[in-house]
């Protein structure tokens, strides 16, 4: 920094360097540089707190009051009665039902294919980034373009899936329009994609397995199936872990799909929460109602992530 | 072992088709002349193309001012969002003060928050704000992400406390560091993050479906959706076409940039 | 980790703390005074119209997309009656009612009332109920307006409703389809037996279901239809739900029999009509505002016709429901409503209902001058032209208790889908029943 030596330099050198010292103990610089990091932190979090925070305060607090859209001039405290009336009504009961038979069908399925893709597409070798990129596909398609695909797919009517189904001898069946089929056919797209992104993220976590760990698998004879179950899989716990999270957060929040192929399916047989929480608040215009049914979600979703943190501390 | 490589190739070639197949059938059902589209068939390509279809998914779909609404509004939304969320994270990584730790609580607190929970008292803030079914409306609730900020300061927490020291014993204000320091060092995580952000915005449902009602206004999934319950029954060949003209920029936004991609939508660990 | 500063925290605490107080306070008096019965019927608007000023009013008006047309007919006119009265459109992108009812339904909620607003029939009820809109004077309405359709927009002797664009349900049949299977297309499809053996006919000719009597959209609509043409009563005059009768099961049967004959195709009412239209389904019931898009989606493919819809038996049967939308008036200030009446009336009159009736949609022109110039070119379509001249009174659609008309629609859909799967006929009807009693008085 500075030049030759002479005392006035060295002291002047001194003098900067305690100067150094004394700011850093003290902190940043200066009334504006103090305020400076404020200025930075404050957009984002006021923004948070105006768009995440205080609406699910919001829509907490309004579970508990009766707040029918057509006279919101009043909102009027009911305590529990909204959550009693939910598990009351049968279509509500028959959504929180479908989420969770949804969330068994496609979890479950596509984290295996996802694993199984992994671990065949990390030994593919050539052509590895081809497959990926082929299998990664389903996860970057719109899901509401894909579901407008899909519901063309399912038709009765000229839908190929029913022309597939005949070439292998079995009568069509009406996907989209039988409540026995409805909920499946919205599944087998959850899968579809979910699948592919689990593939993905399995991909990954298969990259961090240290070589040495193969080779001396290799060297020690485990092979197959025991190598998958006695080494891969505990190696990989935490990207499982972040799979299984993320899967479940997804597969309980599904709309789009629903929304475009089945609209809640006939009679309601492929109704999810959340389709509920829109019908409940914008068909019904019982947006106490709606609000009940979504604090439920929030708070099943709370502890699912909750329940990760401690996944994860009971590993380290 | 060869059984096992056969078997092997075998599931990864079955997977291919069937991750590809509605692709395939999407475009099929597109360009198929109408009377071959309701018809089905599995002829593998249609005898003749009619590609009228994407003309009536552009007009009558009202495609075309979607694909510019989603423009804009991903655009904005993502803009708007490396505004805010790079000096938060950085802040947040890099810049010692007292609570820090609460405020960093707060962005993991909303972290937990799916973004459905907040869309209904979202949407009578906006109703009383006036803002319904506007450009705004769609944008506001965006601003920031909470995942921007935790992810772009996972990534800060790497850079060397004692660098950023330096440049302030120099005198040098944070905003200078953050411009002229931190985002070089930082951009995978920044690409990353704005294909993830991209992604996320672009196909967002349930927001637009919620606060909008001019079809002037609708992005590009709810111009579809809507152009799939209009009266004139079921158009699939446009439909397909539309759906093909709305997946099409995410897609090519992949095959360009696969490695932010995989990395915006699924590399990084929430806080554990 | 460093001992947590006290102020960052406390100041969060109490801002969250004020913005949810400010917030709650807010939503608490967002509706406003619930809505007053406003002063403006027609017949005082005469009076209150010299003491306003149009400059200093401003109308807003809501519709559906397929009213769009008409409107914008409406407002040029005002704009030459009242020159500097503003008036504000908000077109919905949806042709669909509860769509649009939960637009204005927000609308109204954060207290930006509109002063007219186009309602489903079936929603009257729902807005007579729970808004209280003023009476529409019958006779201030334009002298070409075909007043048989009043009683759609009727509830307990006064007029909420003027309906603007009218539809029935009807049976579209594909005649060449029915050549081909070798059955006359010229024998008459009446009743429903005649209806079951036609399409059982055809249906062992092609090997594939013939008929679609969907009930994803119009499933509440066609069950009315049914029911009402059997001679049976589906609403009871003070709204309770009345076919819960032997006649009322028999005519709601119709589903079962024809999908226990297999001839029934579940599909719902934009596929069964695109199928239609390709020439592949032989029987489409459909409402009668959709003939024009048929005709220009079918061209010369193959030859159709329209018909009423077949009844249980060959007697005794009753009124068809009417289906479309209407325009109420909602305004809270005597002004704006006088204003509104007026427009009202404008939309009602010739040119607006040609607009309204034209090719885009076949709507019953309720303007008699329109029906005329609309009938009189030269080569109107025999299909078309049934859907313009129909002249047989029509009921009202779905005249339940207001309250909970969206769950009872939905009771209505579930149980002709239930019926449609072969559920018993009398004990799905006798539960929907009971659900939209239940409903309508909670």
């Amino acid at each position: 920094m500075l030049g030759a030596d002479s005392t006035a330099e060295r002291e002047s050198r001194e003098a900067l360097g305690a100067w150094v010292v004394r700011r850093r103990r003290a902190g940043p610089v200066g009334p504006i540089g103090r305020m400076a990091p404020a200025f930075l932190l404050a957009p984002a979090m006021s923004l948070l707190a105006l768009f995440v925070l205080v609406p699910t305060v919001l829509a907490v607090a309004c579970s508990f009051f009766s707040v029918p859209l057509t006279d919101s001039g009043s909102w009027r405290w009911v305590g529990l009665g909204n959550y009693r009336t939910l598990f009351a009504d049968p279509a509500v009961v028959r959504a929180l039902v479908n989420t969770v038979l949804y969330c068994g069908m496609t979890i479950v399925p596509s984290m295996a294919i996802g694993l199984g893709l992994a671990l065949a597409v990390e030994r593919a070798g050539r052509g590895g980034a081809l497959l990926r990129t082929a299998l990664f596909l389903p996860m970057t398609a719109n899901l509401v373009a894909m579901a407008v695909v899909f519901r063309w797919i399912f038709a009765l009517s000229g839908g190929v899936a029913n022309q597939l189904l005949g070439y292998a001898g079995i009568a069509p069946l009406n996907w989209l329009g039988d409540t026995r089929y409805s909920l499946l056919s919205v599944a087998l797209v959850g899968v579809w994609r979910s699948a592919s992104f689990c593939m993905i993220v399995f991909l990954a976590g298969l990259a961090t397995v240290p070589g040495v760990v193969h080779e001396s698998a290799r060297a020690d004879g485990v092979r197959g199936l025991a190598k998958l179950r006695r080494v891969t899989l505990p190696m990989i716990r935490p990207t499982l872990v972040f799979v299984t999270v993320i899967s479940v957060v997804m597969s309980v929040q599904v709309f789009d799909t629903v929304n475009v192929m089945t609209a809640g399916g006939p009679q309601e047989s492929s109704e999810t929460v959340l389709t509920m929480v829109w019908q409940l608040g914008f068909v019904y215009f019982d947006l106490g109602r709606a609000a009940a049914l979504s604090s439920l979600l929030l708070i099943v979703l709370i502890a699912i992530s909750l329940l990760r943190r401690r996944a994860f501390a009971g590993q380290a | 072992m060869t059984a096992f490589r056969v078997l092997k190739w075998a599931v990864l070639t079955v997977a291919v088709m069937v991750s590809l197949f509605p692709f395939y059938w999407m475009l099929r059902t597109a360009v198929a002349p109408p009377d071959q589209s309701l018809a089905g068939g599995i002829p593998l390509w249609p005898s003749s193309l009619d590609l009228s279809s994407f003309a009536r998914a552009w007009t009558q779909g009202g495609l075309g001012q979607a694909m510019l609404n989603g423009l804009i509004v991903t655009g904005s939304i993502l803009l708007l969002q490396l505004l805010t969320c790079i000096p938060a994270a950085y802040v947040l990584a890099l810049v010692r003060f007292r609570g820090r730790g609460w405020w960093f609580a707060v962005v993991v607190a909303c972290l937990l928050v799916p973004s459905q929970a907040t869309a209904m008292p979202l949407f009578v803030g906006m109703n009383l704000a006036g803002l319904a079914d506007t450009r705004v409306s769609l944008v506001l609730p965006f601003m920031t992400s909470a995942f921007g900020i935790f992810l772009l300061r996972q990534q800060m927490l790497s850079i060397p406390g004692a660098l950023i020291e330096a440049a302030r014993a120099d005198g040098i204000g944070h905003v200078r560091i953050v411009t002229k320091v931190v985002v070089p060092l930082v951009r995978p995580a920044i690409a990353a993050f704005s294909v993830f952000s991209v992604f996320a915005h672009w196909n967002d449902y349930l927001w637009p479906l919620l606060i909008t009602r001019s079809a002037s206004l609708a992005t590009p999934p709810l111009a579809l959706a809507v152009f799939e319950q209009f009266d004139k029954g079921a158009d699939y060949a446009a439909l397909c076409a539309g759906a093909a003209i709305v997946t099409a920029p995410v897609v090519v936004l992949f095959l360009i940039a696969q490695k932010q991609f995989t990395q915006g939508l699924s590399g990084v660990e929430l806080p554990g | 980790m460093t001992m947590p500063s006290r102020r960052p925290r406390m100041t969060v605490l109490l801002a969250l703390a004020g913005i949810g107080a400010a917030s709650l306070t807010a939503c608490g008096s967002s509706g406003g005074p619930p809505a007053a019965v406003p002063s403006g019927s027609v017949a005082a608007a005469a009076t209150n119209l010299s003491k306003c000023d149009p400059a200093k009013s401003t109308l807003s008006l809501t519709t559906g997309a397929q009213g769009v047309a008409a409107v914008n007919v409406a407002v040029k006119e005002m704009a030459t009656k009242y020159p500097g009265l503003k008036i504000n459109v908000t077109a919905s992108k949806s042709t669909h009612y509860p769509d649009l009812t939960q637009e204005v339904v927000s609308d109204i909620a954060v207290g930006k009332t509109p002063d007219i607003i186009m309602s489903g029939l079936n929603y009257l009820r729902f807005w007579v109920d729970q808004y209280h809109p003023a009476p529409i004077d019958p006779a201030a309405l334009p002298s070409g307006y075909r007043k048989q359709f009043l009683p759609a927009g009727t509830v307990d002797g006064k007029v909420y409703l003027a309906p603007f664009q009218v539809s029935l349900p009807v049976l579209l049949v594909n005649t060449d389809l029915l050549r081909q299977a070798g059955v006359n297309p010229s024998t008459p499809i009446t009743t429903y037996a005649q209806l079951v053996a036609t399409a059982q006919a055809v249906t062992a000719k092609t090997g594939k279901p013939s008929v679609n009597l969907s009930t994803d959209r119009l499933g509440d609509w066609f069950a009315q239809a049914l029911v009402q043409g059997a001679g049976g009563t589906f609403a009871a005059p003070d709204g309770a739900a009345a076919f819960n009768t032997a006649l009322g099961q028999q005519a709601l049967g119709l589903w079962g029999t024809l999908a226990k004959d297999k001839v029934l195709l579940p599909i719902g009412y934009l596929d069964g009509f695109a199928q239609f239209e390709a020439g592949k389904l032989p029987f489409f019931f459909a409402a009668s505002s959709y003939i024009s898009q048929a005709l220009s989606g079918i061209g010369s493919k193959f030859s159709w016709k329209a018909q009423e819809l077949p009844a249980l038996t060959a007697q005794g049967a009753g009124d068809a429901p009417s289906g479309g939308n209407g325009w109420v008036v909602l305004s809270q200030d005597s002004c704006r409503a006088a204003y509104a009446n007026v427009m009202v009336g404008l939309m009602l009159g010739k040119d607006a209902s040609l607009a309204a009736s034209g090719a885009g949609y076949s709507y019953i022109p309720v303007n008699s001058d329109a029906a005329a110039s609309l009938l009189s070119s030269s080569d109107v379509p025999s299909q078309l032209r049934f859907a313009w001249t129909y002249a047989k009174p029509l009921t009202n659609w779905d005249a339940f208790k207001g309250n909970n008309i969206g769950p009872i629609i939905q009771a209505l859909t579930d149980m002709a889908s239930k019926l449609q799967g072969g559920a018993p006929n009398g004990s799905t009807v006798n539960s929907t029943v009971t659900q939209i009693n239940d409903l309508e008085k909670g």
